[in-house]
């Protein structure tokens, strides 16, 4: 491979990582520390990627470029649509307005989906929210179909990508490279603020109902509430990631792009990265994007030079395997779930003098993990 | 005189044909300790789960500090003070000693989903909530394992953890199932003159389910006696034991 292919290759991996990161991040809010097995994943993105569409066909130009939207599904739309298209990169500005509106109302519509599909729910069991979570998906993805005014039904529709031009020109580097540093920025938005959210009796309060609802609802807490506000949260923010990955990774859209798969692949990320830990949840998705990549790369050649056709479906095969591997060696993840740090440790260790290992920053526990191994050796 | 804290009438609840609790009636005095026994399969646990929320009574009123709660969720019956430990502690597995204790304290600022990123909004009552959190935990004398996680420790050590989690809530009255069920007889006397120097101190209420007779009698004011789901007998622990229809079910089966 050329070094051009090298750096490529690499670039869209890292912004195809970036998305993930945000899906994987908001489905560890859910499932990692809430407990709810999110079936219904793709609901929620999906809840961004009609946002997009809507915003770019028909809430965009009157609001950001001021023409006629055009309503998709209806005769000549396409004609007109590229009209828009063009409008829109001759204003970079408006693109980015695009971004915004579909990120505000991709993740409100997503969070009263959320409380919607939660609340019959929310009080039974957790397979029995899996399942109906999952159905709950299925009815959207048919909905995006059949109903053409939203994103076209099953034709893909373009859409205006937020422009990187200006920046990349000021940096003198390709834009590719600064879309990938505005993703991963978007990244550490989202797990500054997880860790903030959960480092908190807020998160203490959730792995309470995960842990054990009965005693939760015995000591106060509010089972079902808690839920629908992990649901929300974590809705509103698939919902948000949703209208990036659309937007600014694939810049098009299309109902089947949000189907099962992709929220049994963010769950995938969350198992093997480590339930219930914000950085678990980057490393589980920079993994499995990375055997994605590769699985696509290698299945793609064993298809077409080969005659496997099999190879296509190879990515399918490593989610599968992914899943085993870290449930059978690994059930904690990558990166295990930690204690819950909030100011109440700073008073435990006033009170005691003793720092919890679990507090100690990193090289301190690895300096103590070698002593003891080298106490073993001599003793 | 003290007033009754929690009245029990004619309370039933039935699990398809079982008659679980059976027309049970009870009063329990403002800082009482009073015990409830009887053999396996009683009774006695679905009793207190129906008086804590757990299960919907089919008949009958449970009456807490004169409001009736028949029927409440149990969150809500612990926002008026009346908490329960469980029979097989059921801790928070990942989480530590600690947090189990801290967790349940009451109207945590930063439960709040809006709150809890901003965290200077509930800071300072969390390190007040940690102190309190940390003086139940050496008081039910675990300050050892403290910060230890709650899947690491004893049995004994999980039902003290119970005890320490339910005192956190600044509860009225406790309900606890087999305080001393699998700790030796030296830790159960313990536990025991720890519920009596927490009713002087704090004026607490205890109903305690426990199956060790002769470290509960020590203890308690009053006791019941139920037997297939109803009260068969009831008084002081002395005229209990000598009641020749309590010596029979125990005996007799």
């Amino acid at each position: 491979m050329p070094v051009g292919g090298v750096v490529s290759f690499i670039l869209a991996y890292l912004s195809v990582a970036a998305v993930y990161s945000l899906l994987s991040i908001s489905m560890n809010i859910e499932y990692g520390w809430a407990g709810i097995p999110n079936f219904g994943k793709a609901a929620f993105i999906a809840a961004g990627g009609a946002a997009a569409a809507i915003v770019a066909a028909q809430l965009g130009p009157p609001l950001l470029l001021g023409v006629k939207g055009v309503v998709p599904g209806g005769l000549g739309f396409f004609a007109k649509y590229n009209a828009l298209l063009n409008a829109y990169a001759a204003h970079p500005a408006a693109t980015w307005g695009v971004l915004v509106l579909s990120c505000i109302i991709g993740g409100v519509i997503a969070m009263i989906l959320g409380v919607l599909f939660t609340f019959p729910a929310v009080r039974l069991r957790e397979d029995y929210l899996a399942i109906a979570l999952l159905m709950a998906a299925q009815l959207v993805w048919i909905v995006l179909r059949v109903d053409k005014q939203i994103m076209g039904g099953t034709f893909s529709m373009v859409l205006p990508s937020p422009d990187f031009t200006p920046v990349a020109r000021l940096l003198h580097v390709p834009d590719t490279v600064v879309k990938v540093l505005f993703l991963w920025g978007l990244v550490a938005v989202f797990l500054y603020y997880s860790e903030k959210l959960m480092n908190s009796p807020f998160g203490r309060k959730l792995r309470a109902v995960r842990d054990d609802e009965i005693a939760a609802e015995a000591l106060g807490k509010n089972v079902p509430v808690s839920r629908l506000q992990a649901m929300m949260i974590g809705s509103f923010l698939a919902g948000v990631a949703g209208a990036i990955y659309v937007l600014v990774h694939l810049a098009s859209v299309n109902p089947d792009y949000f189907l099962p798969d992709i929220t049994f692949m963010i769950l995938a990320m969350v198992l093997v990265g480590g339930v219930g830990n914000n950085w678990g949840a980057i490393a589980g998705a920079m993994l499995l994007a990375l055997m994605d990549r590769v699985g696509y790369i290698i299945g793609s050649r064993l298809a077409t030079e080969y005659g496997m056709l099999w190879g296509g479906y190879l990515y399918y095969i490593v989610y599968g395997l992914a899943i085993i591997i870290a449930i059978a060696f690994r059930p904690q993840g990558l990166v295990p779930e930690k204690p819950v740090k909030t100011p109440a440790w700073r008073v435990y260790i006033e009170e005691t003098g003793e720092t919890p290992r679990f507090l100690k920053p990193i090289w301190a526990r690895l300096r103590s993990l070698r002593a003891r191994r080298k106490g073993k050796k001599e003793g | 005189m003290p007033r009754d804290i929690l009245v029990v009438e004619d309370l039933h609840k039935y699990f398809g044909g079982i008659r679980a609790v059976d027309g049970v009636s009870l009063r329990i005095p403002e800082r009482g300790i009073v015990g409830l026994i009887g053999p396996n399969g009683s009774g006695k646990s679905t009793l207190f789960n129906t008086i804590a929320g757990r299960y919907k009574p089919d008949r009958g009123r449970v009456i807490f500090d004169g409001v009736d709660i028949t029927g409440w969720k149990p969150h809500r019956i612990y926002k008026l003070g009346l908490v329960r430990t469980f029979q097989n502690p059921r801790l928070w597995l990942s989480l530590t000693v600690f947090e189990n204790v801290l967790t349940s304290g009451r109207d945590q600022r930063g439960e709040s989903p809006l709150r809890a990123p901003l965290h200077r909004l509930w800071a300072g009552q969390e390190m007040e909530y940690a102190r309190k959190a940390l003086d139940w935990v050496r008081f039910v004398q675990l300050g050892r394992v403290a910060a230890s996680l709650s899947s690491d420790i004893s049995g004994g050590q999980m039902k003290l953890t119970e005890l320490a989690r339910a005192l956190m809530s600044r509860a009225k009255m406790l309900l606890l199932d087999e305080p001393a069920a699998g700790v030796n007889p030296t830790l159960a006397h313990q536990i025991f003159q720890n519920i009596a120097r927490l009713r002087e101190e704090y004026g607490l209420t205890f109903f305690i389910i426990e199956h060790r007779l002769e470290i509960l009698f020590d203890y308690v004011d009053y006791v019941y006696v139920m037997h297939r789901g109803r009260v068969i007998a009831e008084g002081k622990p002395e005229e209990v034991a000598e009641n020749p229809v309590v010596i029979d079910v125990y005996l007799g089966g």
